[in-house]
């Protein structure tokens, strides 16, 4: 699989659970909300580093 | 419960909102067109920094916006009371449990290092700062009851302490293979890490303190976590672009081009 469909996916998890988070501060839902959608935020991000800034 | 506050307390709460907000976007702007400026391999770094700042800076302005809307000023202008909008400090959880994982991430990137060993050493540090918000924040919105609050302080002390001894311990092992003119760059970078993070547990014991009134609470709180979080994201952002600087210059000293897009796989020690 080529780094470009994989770019998009990263991406669209990381702005989707960004949106989550803060849809979830703004509305006063429980922390936990909050906390697992920052958890797939960082997770994405790594994983984007990892994946695309690797030698390859 | 006293629902005023006086205007100098407000004023305070909102210049300092007001400040992280253009100090956060300032450093969002410097550090993503900083990047062409340094190597290749280092521009990772840089980007994380921008992404933690321009995260901030959006939450800085939501958390300004809730700080004003939660306060209305009464006749003659020296206080003002509260509105049936409350203060919603949620954005400052979810602002740290994005950010603070990502400002270790971007002391790891700026290093350079191998595949396996920067892998290792994000994850771990990722995982504990993390862990050490989601088991921090649950006692912030504990105002009444010091003993629980304590508990959940203790709690988020514990990977913080792992913290501590990963940026010690194994990033020193890191750090001797560094240039000489950047070992003492990236030290002083860990140490204004660890020294913005000191100011955090301080705020967060101030409603420990007794006899201190809701509001004084409320404005050391606000204040300290500001300030903090200014240091910790702009300051620390500065420093890594200082790091990879030094670092494209030592590579280039060296005879490598650090612009070329391959120029990790090529030159990389290990």
């Amino acid at each position: 699989m080529t780094k470009k469909p994989i770019t998009i996916v990263y991406w669209a998890v990381i702005i989707g659970s960004f949106f989550l988070a803060n849809h979830a501060a703004q509305s006063h839902w429980p922390l936990w909300i909050i906390t697992v959608a920052g958890a797939i935020f960082l997770a994405a991000v790594l994983g984007y580093l990892f994946t695309m800034h690797s030698e390859s | 419960m006293d629902t005023t506050i006086d205007a100098g307390t407000y004023s305070a709460v909102y210049n300092g909102l007001s400040l992280a907000v253009a100090a956060m976007l300032a450093g969002t702007l410097f550090f993503f067109f900083s990047r062409s400026q340094v190597g290749f391999k280092y521009r990772p770094a840089l980007l994380v920094s921008a992404l933690v700042t321009a995260i901030a800076c959006y939450h800085y302005f939501r958390i300004f916006n809730s700080w004003v809307d939660a306060h209305q000023v009464l006749a003659g202008g020296a206080s003002y009371k509260l509105t049936d909008s409350s203060f919603n400090d949620a954005y400052r959880y979810m602002d740290w449990v994005l950010t603070v994982p990502l400002l270790l991430v971007e002391l790891v990137a700026v290093l350079g290092l191998t595949k396996i060993e920067s892998r290792g050493l994000l994850s771990k540090l990722a995982f504990a700062a993390f862990l050490m918000i989601a088991l921090g924040y649950p006692g912030e919105l504990i105002k009444n009851n010091t003993g629980l609050r304590a508990a959940w302080g203790f709690a988020s002390t514990i990977p913080f302490t792992y913290i501590l001894y990963v940026l010690f311990k194994q990033l020193d092992a890191s750090i001797v293979h560094q240039p000489e003119t950047v070992a003492p760059l990236i030290r002083g970078a860990r140490l204004l890490t660890l020294a913005s993070w000191g100011f955090y547990p301080l705020a967060y014991m101030i409603p420990m303190i007794p006899n201190v009134s809701l509001r004084s609470t409320e404005l050391g709180v606000q204040i300290g976590y500001t300030v903090a979080d200014i240091i910790a994201k702009v300051g620390l952002g500065v420093f890594i672009y200082f790091i990879a600087a030094a670092k494209t210059e030592n590579d280039a000293r060296n005879g490598a081009n650090p612009f070329e897009p391959n120029f990790s796989a090529a030159t990389s020690p290990a």
